[in-house]
């Protein structure tokens, strides 16, 4: 110990290692993925300055217009009108909004909720585990469409709802695969250790259990959005989801189907809009998963 | 006699098999049925026998990892089980643990100093600029380079890792550490290393570690005294150099018959036959009547349970065969 100055650990190494990988993982992020949810993520913001029209100004005269490549299409809609002459490009734009912050808000209130509830019942284990369990097995046992009909027929129909009826069901997929992979991660040595030193357990699950889980999280909550998106279109198609006319691609493409044969555009459109974002997301999860792991990173 | 700093007396530990609150589930596993030893204060006390014997679970036990079913641990002449708030923490500091595999036994998640600091936040609350000098520190006590305190486990090698692990125990400057086969990971180049790496901090740090390994040569290297334990029972405990040259028990000599000798001329010592009891259902009168090598077909080795006795100064067993020298 001749150099004490040797001892200190420089703190600009430790945050130049994390700051290193960050930066070294967004360079590898999937381009096509990123610019796909980067412009959804724009259209949901800033969306009433894109569209070039109100998405429910009704023009009866120009219904069923059909996209601009067509010999009857026009200029004024790029991608056509519905039955009603609104603009499916700027109901698509606008929707974004609606379909996305469905999906973020169920997944921050369910996913949130049951990764606690995964943590502390895998964790925890005994009694309080058969008990929470017993209770997400009776939630996952409910049909998820016909308890959200009962409760939207009761509170009424609105995107408030909506969340509140769909949060649940995904905090108990939450809750149950997060305790599966607590009961793993918990056997490890490391959380052994960590008794033995006298970690408090709020820390042990925060800092050893939680970060070994959140691959798992991740991924889950990339593949639950697209689920969502197609929840909330099915919702809408039985009248329960989120009101018209507010646009969300779920209902569009329901909106759109009983003209399937004679006037593709309006469900084509939403459709791929609801391919391309979960596709995204999911591309993107296994990229966030990947960079979020330390033994991936390459340094 | 140094002064005594871990007691155990009469400790066992049943688990309940396979049962849950629909079913009662089977017979109880004895995995430990009334153990007694102690740590003095700078010594290293070695507990070795076949795997299933029972001592990871005595480790455990002390580490408050599992809850005895009764028996008694007593820490600098305290009962342990009446720790609470304080003196739990006090304990929980001077008592620390390295387990057998490097690789389970960091966060694949943290960087080095925050697994080296955890101890030194969670108990001292220590940060920030004090916390990368200790860490430093103790990285350089345990030979490696501070500034690896900003990489990853899987930056390391199996026994660099155990040297992570071995410089998280030691950031409390606590009294007793338990080494869980601490080397039976790592590749055998590498073993002597970590072995004299401990043996230099305890000389150093005047640490007293309770060594639990089935590797009796590592154990004649490092200990200063030796327990025995055969299915959940302690058959011999005795100091090292009576251990080596005097064994009494004939498992114990099974057990040193076993171990190949680095010499081809030498021939390889007789082995036992047969399996481990089980704890399940161990055999009555003295548990290793099964397989010992100088059973007689009298009912005493099959039907009495062989009483714990000193045999000669601080060398106890449990044999019928053996007669006391000193009474």
């Amino acid at each position: 110990m001749a150099n004490t100055s040797m001892q200190i650990v420089s703190p600009t190494t430790l945050w130049a290692v994390r700051v290193r990988s960050v930066l070294g993982g967004l360079r590898r992020a999937p381009k096509i993925p990123s610019l796909v949810l980067l412009v959804f993520m724009i259209f949901a913001a800033f969306g009433q300055w894109i569209a070039p029209y109100s998405p429910v100004a009704v023009d009866m005269a120009a219904s069923f217009s059909p996209p601009v490549w067509h010999e009857e299409g026009s200029a004024d809609h790029l991608l056509g009108t519905d039955k009603l002459g609104r603009d499916i490009l700027s109901r698509l734009i606008r929707g974004a909004r609606v379909s996305l912050s469905l999906s973020l808000f169920v997944i921050g209130l369910g996913g949130g909720v049951g990764v606690v509830l995964g943590l502390i019942s895998g964790y925890s284990g005994g009694k309080v585990d058969a008990v929470m369990q017993r209770g997400i097995e009776v939630i996952l046992a409910m049909p998820t469409i016909l308890v959200a009909l009962v409760f939207v027929f009761a509170v009424g129909r609105s995107f408030e709802s909506v969340i509140l009826i769909l949060s649940p069901f995904l905090a108990a997929r939450f809750a149950r695969i997060v305790r599966g992979e607590t009961l793993s991660v918990r056997e490890r040595d490391f959380v052994a250790i960590a008794k033995v030193i006298g970690t408090p357990t709020w820390m042990i699950l925060l800092k050893h259990i939680l970060p070994n889980v959140f691959n798992t999280i991740i991924v889950l909550a990339t593949l639950e959005v697209g689920h969502l998106i197609l929840l909330e279109s099915s919702l809408s198609f039985l009248g329960v989801g989120v009101p018209p006319p507010q646009p969300a691609w779920g209902l569009m493409v329901a909106d759109g189907r009983e003209f399937l044969t004679s006037a593709y555009w309006i469900t084509l459109f939403p459709g791929l809009c609801i391919l391309a974002a979960v596709l995204s997301l999911n591309l993107f999860g296994d990229w966030l998963r990947d960079t979020l792991d330390p033994r991936r990173r390459q340094l | 006699m140094a002064n005594r700093l871990l007691e155990v007396e009469g400790l066992a530990k049943h688990f309940r098999g396979g049962g849950n609150w629909l079913s009662s589930g089977g017979d109880s596993i004895r995995a430990v049925d009334g153990v007694s030893f102690s740590v003095e204060e700078g010594e290293t006390f070695a507990l070795v026998g076949e795997s299933g014997c029972g001592k990871t679970t005595v480790a455990k036990m002390i580490l408050l990892l599992e809850r005895p079913t009764r028996g008694a641990i007593s820490f600098q002449g305290k009962d342990v089980s009446s720790f609470r708030g304080g003196s739990l923490r006090e304990y929980k500091r001077l008592v620390q643990a390295v387990f057998q595999d490097p690789y389970s036994s960091l966060n694949p998640r943290m960087q080095v100093l925050d697994i080296i600091g955890e101890p030194l936040r969670v108990h001292q609350g220590m940060r920030g600029r004090d916390l990368r000098m200790r860490v430093g520190e103790l990285l350089e006590n345990v030979g490696l380079n501070p500034v690896t305190a900003s990489f990853f486990p899987h930056q390391f090698s199996g026994g660099q890792r155990q040297r992570i692990a071995i410089a998280r125990a030691l950031a409390l400057r606590p009294r007793l550490i338990v080494l869980d086969e601490p080397v039976s990971g790592l590749d055998v180049s590498i073993r002597a290393q970590i072995l004299n790496l401990l043996v230099d901090l305890q000389r150093e740090l005047g640490l007293s570690y309770l060594l639990i390994s089935h590797d009796l040569a590592i154990v004649e290297h490092m200990s200063h005294r030796v327990g025995v334990m055969y299915v959940g029972k302690m058959v011999e405990l005795a100091t090292r150099d009576e251990f080596y040259g005097n064994t009494l028990h004939p498992y114990s000599n099974a057990l040193l018959a076993s171990v190949p000798q680095p010499d081809p001329d030498v021939p390889m010592g007789t082995t036992i036959g047969g399996e481990v009891a089980s704890p399940i259902n161990p055999p009555s009168g003295c548990r290793f009547h099964t397989r010992c090598p100088i059973y007689l077909e009298t009912n005493m080795c099959r039907e009495v349970e062989p009483e714990w006795r000193e045999i000669l100064s601080e060398h106890l067993t449990a044999c019928h065969k053996v007669e006391p020298a000193v009474v």
